[in-house]
């Protein structure tokens, strides 16, 4: 049985201003690498370098052992503390034992839960022209989110307004359910610090604009005026059992990894809750663990969020509003671990376990 | 990897006892042994009930299998779920579908050169500890409910049931034992608990399984008299998830359930209501493994316990069931098993049991191998889907 021999971290500039830097995780074992992305957050460098050494000598099939050595194991939502070093390292281990057994991961998973993978656009304020007055902004994203629309199929938009005021934001989306009228379906991403009292605000008229889905950080101040997406939290629990929430919304690299993920997309199954995957790094092995882990996921999903362009991500293609995965084992392509190399920001290598160590 | 045939047999199997609980008295029992063959020369085994309505509800879903990829378990539980009434509220197509994927979670292992309990996460313990099943009385041959009515009337008749878990921990080394009620008199079952705490010692865990026919309240009572016993818990005292909600308000041990919790719709009105502590849940009346590891999830989330509930499997069920216990933290407590019970199994090799426990293998899937004439020898009833 394979042995995982050590790990690699490449750290890769952000892919974009506002988004953090990147580390590549690479785990290596019989002639085999797992690859796994995650943003850098403070001292992610440095415990995932910790906790690669815990993994070492592993069988990368032993989820149950590797989780106890990450601090995943144990029902979704108990884990505590930042869960991106030990998702990082886990994905790029679930993703070795998929290629080592010679099958796509989302096979090594448990199959296709999900045929067809439909995948949102983003219209985010931030990407419009900075100068513009708010009207010549709105008319701007409408007629990009038209051209996306039209040329890959998109089905569903994530508006992400930052601190757009909720006159504008209102004025943007009725824009956007004029244009596309039905065929479109919107949801609101106010999860990123969107004021409270302009939350409140939004939610009676964005039920009378079709808003499909509002996406907030924390319990719901809406009444259920609007269905709402929340992000993991102790509170979850709760929020299952009141039926207070249509979705969850879960970055696997940032909540755990994709087999947490799972475990997660079990309860919301059993609650009937929506699971909807996002991602931000902008990078294609994110996107690829996203698309294999969307399809072995059995429970309803919302359309993938990711950004900030998911149709620049080859070899992964957007069609007809849907993700396309390459086929071949593990993400589905190979990575060129040179050129991943020689664009990095910094290496490390990880070849000591602790337990040879001690 | 493709299905290109599907092997179901119909078995009949001697047990070396008398069952008797409130909802059988039998010396036999009915399996169905599933033998999933692909264009890779790889072969599935899996099993799952035996009644005749599941083994011909096997046979039909088995047709779909034909042609599809067996390590797609989630593909092919996709497409159960679409095109079978039976999939709904009700035990039969789900077992159907959970000795279909059983095969199918074995081949998937044997092609990848992994174990079940591997497939499933890596096992965490090997020596899986099993529980010894009771009869609520000991006879020699199948009787009627109106002679058993005569024994039950007499508490002092329980005593060969204690004879009988004495002889059974000498022989295979028991910790835990299930005393299957017929519910038919409280002062009989009394009398059993209270002669197996006696003679077995404090250190013996000790079920009691009714099958849910004794009435809420007389359930309660029942459960209130045997606290002192301190029983590892009380499985299915009474019916619905109402009754053992009532009832678990009242006592302090233990509410276990096969028979109200048993499938992943009823968990949140459990849950809510409070009504058990422990999920005490069949591998093939919740569907399958894919199945039992949502509720194991659930569970865990939840604060309830999962433990695994056992017929008379043959041992190939036994030993799926070791992998489930093996490679699923939240399992804690002994397994259910009646495979020493079985008279005539199907393996090539035999499962003993040391010291009150079984051994996983390491094999890649479930680790076993069928032997044809064994399995020629207790079949009653064949189908070939290719």
């Amino acid at each position: 049985m394979a042995r995982l021999t050590h790990v690699s971290l490449f750290q890769l500039p952000a892919a974009t201003p506002r988004t953090p830097r990147r580390i590549v995780v690479a785990a290596h074992a019989d002639g085999a690498t797992g690859w796994s992305i995650c943003p850098e957050g403070r001292g992610c460098w440095d415990t995932i370098e910790r906790l690669g050494a815990r993994v070492l000598g592993q069988a990368p099939s032993d989820a149950n052992r590797r989780h106890a050595a990450l601090g995943l194991a144990g029902p979704p939502l108990t884990q505590t503390g930042d869960l991106t070093p030990a998702a990082a390292l886990d994905n790029a281990v679930l993703d070795l034992a998929a290629r080592l057994a010679g099958v796509p991961l989302a096979l090594w998973l448990g199959g296709t839960a999900q045929p067809r993978l439909r995948i949102a656009d983003r219209v985010s304020w931030q990407d419009a022209p900075g100068d513009p007055s708010p009207d010549a902004r709105i008319a701007w994203l409408v007629e990009r989110a038209g051209e996306r629309v039209a040329r890959h199929g998109f089905g569903a938009l994530s508006v992400r307004p930052g601190k757009a005021p909720a006159d504008e934001l209102l004025t943007l989306l009725g824009r956007l359910r004029f244009t596309f009228g039905a065929r479109v379906t919107l949801r609101i991403d106010l999860s990123a610090g969107y004021p409270s009292a302009d939350t409140r605000a939004l939610a009676a008229p964005a039920r009378e604009l079709g808003v499909d889905l509002i996406v907030l950080r924390g319990r719901s101040l809406l009444g259920g005026a609007v269905p709402l997406a929340v992000e993991p939290d102790p509170s979850l629990s709760r929020i299952m059992l009141g039926g207070l929430a249509q979705a969850v919304r879960l970055d696997p690299a940032r909540h755990g990894g994709a087999a947490l993920a799972l475990r997660l997309a079990a309860l919301l199954r059993v609650f009937q809750l929506e699971l909807m995957l996002t991602g931000t790094l902008g990078h294609a092995i994110e996107l690829a663990l996203l698309g294999q882990l969307a399809r072995a996921t059995p429970t309803d999903l919302q359309p993938l969020d990711v950004g900030p362009d998911a149709t620049a991500l080859a070899p992964l293609a957007v069609r007809d509003g849907q993700l396309v995965l390459p086929t071949g084992p593990g993400l589905g392509f190979e990575i060129d671990a040179a050129a991943l190399a020689h664009g990095a920001l910094r290496r490390s290598e990880i070849r000591t376990s602790l337990a040879a160590a001690s | 990897m493709k299905i290109t045939g599907i092997t179901l047999r119909r078995i009949k199997l001697p047990l070396d006892m008398v069952y008797v609980s409130s909802m059988y008295v039998m010396n036999d029992t009915y399996r169905t042994v599933i033998e999933l063959a692909t264009d890779q020369g790889i072969t599935g085994i899996g099993e799952t009930i035996g009644t005749e309505e599941c083994f011909s509800l096997t046979a039909t879903l088995a047709k779909g299998w034909l042609g599809r990829d067996p390590r797609d378990r989630l593909g092919l539980r996709r497409s159960f779920g679409r095109s079978v009434a039976e999939n709904r509220n009700g035990r039969t197509g789900w077992s159907a579908f959970a000795g279909l994927e059983l095969a199918a979670w074995d081949a998937t292992g044997k092609a990848w050169g992994l174990s079940l309990a591997e497939l499933m996460g890596g096992a965490i313990r090997r020596d899986i500890e099993v529980v010894c099943p009771l009869p609520a009385t000991i006879v020699d041959r199948v009787v009627s409910r109106a002679e058993l009515m005569e024994i039950f009337a007499n508490p002092a008749n329980g005593a060969g049931v204690v004879t009988y878990a004495l002889e059974q921990r000498r022989r295979h080394g028991f910790r835990c034992f299930k005393y299957k009620s017929a519910a038919a008199s409280a002062a009989y079952d009394l009398a059993v608990m209270q002669g197996l705490r006696d003679a077995l010692g404090p250190e013996a865990q000790l079920r009691f399984d009714p099958n849910a026919a004794y009435g809420p309240a007389e359930a309660t009572a029942l459960c209130q008299r045997l606290e002192p016993l301190q029983l590892e818990f009380y499985e299915d005292p009474t019916d619905d998830i109402e009754g053992l909600a009532n009832l678990r308000a009242r006592v302090g041990r233990p509410v276990a359930t096969n028979m109200c919790v048993i499938q992943l719709d009823h968990l949140p009105v459990a849950i809510r209501r409070g009504a058990i502590d422990v999920v005490l849940a069949d591998l093939f009346m919740w569907g399958g493994i894919s199945n039992y590891r949502i509720m194991a999830d659930v569970a865990a989330s939840f604060g309830l316990e999962v433990a695994i509930h056992s017929l008379f499997e043959t041992g190939i069920g036994t030993i799926a069931n070791l992998h489930l216990a093996a490679a699923i933290p939240r399992v804690q407590r002994a397994n259910d098993s009646g495979h020493h019970v079985i008279a005539a199994d199907v393996l090539a090799d035999d499962l003993p049991i040391k010291d009150g426990r079984m051994r996983l293998p390491d094999k890649p899937g479930l680790g076993i191998a069928i032997d044809p004439q064994r399995l020629a020898k207790v079949t009653v009833k064949e189908a070939i889907v290719q």
